[in-house]
């Protein structure tokens, strides 16, 4: 068997295949659904642009806040913290 | 009804008529589908959406050509988009003909393993062999092979020449020729 042989047998094998029967009938169903809608640019234009402006409000929201720079510092030297031995001991008295 | 009034009642949005329309070639869409997809779910899901175009494009048919060239052009059309994007996503074809060529082999029970085997194999190597064809000889191919469409029908469809569209299946042959020769004798 040659090779265009080959291709004709493999042709006309799926030329046998057949559609269902009620394709026609699911086309002419599908006919009464109503079409799905198509994302346009200007939709897609405007959702970009959202999410930019939520962006860029978030960001200058953010920046809008600045703290206090009249620190109250608390000490936390232990080094300072009054010896309690001190108070304890009896030769103090 | 002629043809004319045929589809002036499908601009009015006649169902019934536009029925009549898809009695008639449903069954060559399909067969063109099966060319370019070679699955028959996959076919019918594109004869659908060719007819589901055919209808809702209607008022674009200015009666130019002939309602049939009409509808080939839309189905080589859809076709062409399909298998576009299929081969974008080529992993889940690859996995799609896998489970698609495992399916056949179980149902041919009547040939041994063996045969099934090489079988399938080449017909998986003619599959690929019409798939890698470049677009204008696939199309040339597949309307003349699946359809036996004269080349005088398809160079109305492809928007070209006699001379081009046989030259394009002459391409087609040899090509498919120096990739399936070593089929020959298997």
């Amino acid at each position: 068997m040659n090779v265009n042989e080959l291709i004709d047998k493999f042709v006309e094998k799926e030329k046998n295949i057949t559609a269902s029967k009620k394709l026609n009938d699911r086309i002419l169903n599908q006919l009464e659904r109503k079409p799905v809608h198509s994302i346009k640019l200007w939709q897609s234009l405007a959702v970009a642009a959202s999410i930019s402006i939520v962006i860029f409000s978030g960001i200058k929201l953010g920046g809008l806040y600045s703290h206090s720079h009249d620190l109250t510092s608390v000490n936390i030297n232990d080094s300072e913290i009054e010896n309690l031995n001190f108070y304890n001991s009896t030769s103090y008295e | 009804m002629t043809e004319v009034e045929l589809v002036e009642n499908i601009k009015k949005g006649d169902k019934d008529v536009f029925a009549i329309v898809v009695e008639k070639y449903s069954d060559r869409v399909f067969r063109t589908s099966i060319g370019f997809v070679h699955i028959k779910e996959d076919a019918e899901d594109l004869t659908q959406e060719v007819f589901v175009r055919i209808f809702r494009s209607i008022h674009n048919f200015k009666g130019d050509s002939e309602l049939s060239t009409w509808i080939y052009k839309i189905t080589v059309n859809t076709c062409i988009n399909y298998v576009n994007t299929k081969n974008r996503f080529s992993l889940i074809d690859f996995a799609g003909n896998l489970f698609h060529t495992a399916h056949e082999n179980y149902a041919s029970a009547d040939k041994n393993p063996e045969e099934k085997y090489t079988e399938s194999e080449r017909e998986n190597a003619i599959r690929r062999a019409i798939d890698n064809l470049p677009e204008k000889q696939r199309i040339a191919f597949v309307l003349s092979k699946y359809d036996e469409m004269p080349q005088k029908e398809i160079a109305l469809i492809m928007q070209t020449s006699v001379g081009a569209v046989e030259q394009h299946i002459q391409r087609a042959k040899v090509t498919l020729q120096k990739k399936l020769q070593h089929l020959v004798g298997k």
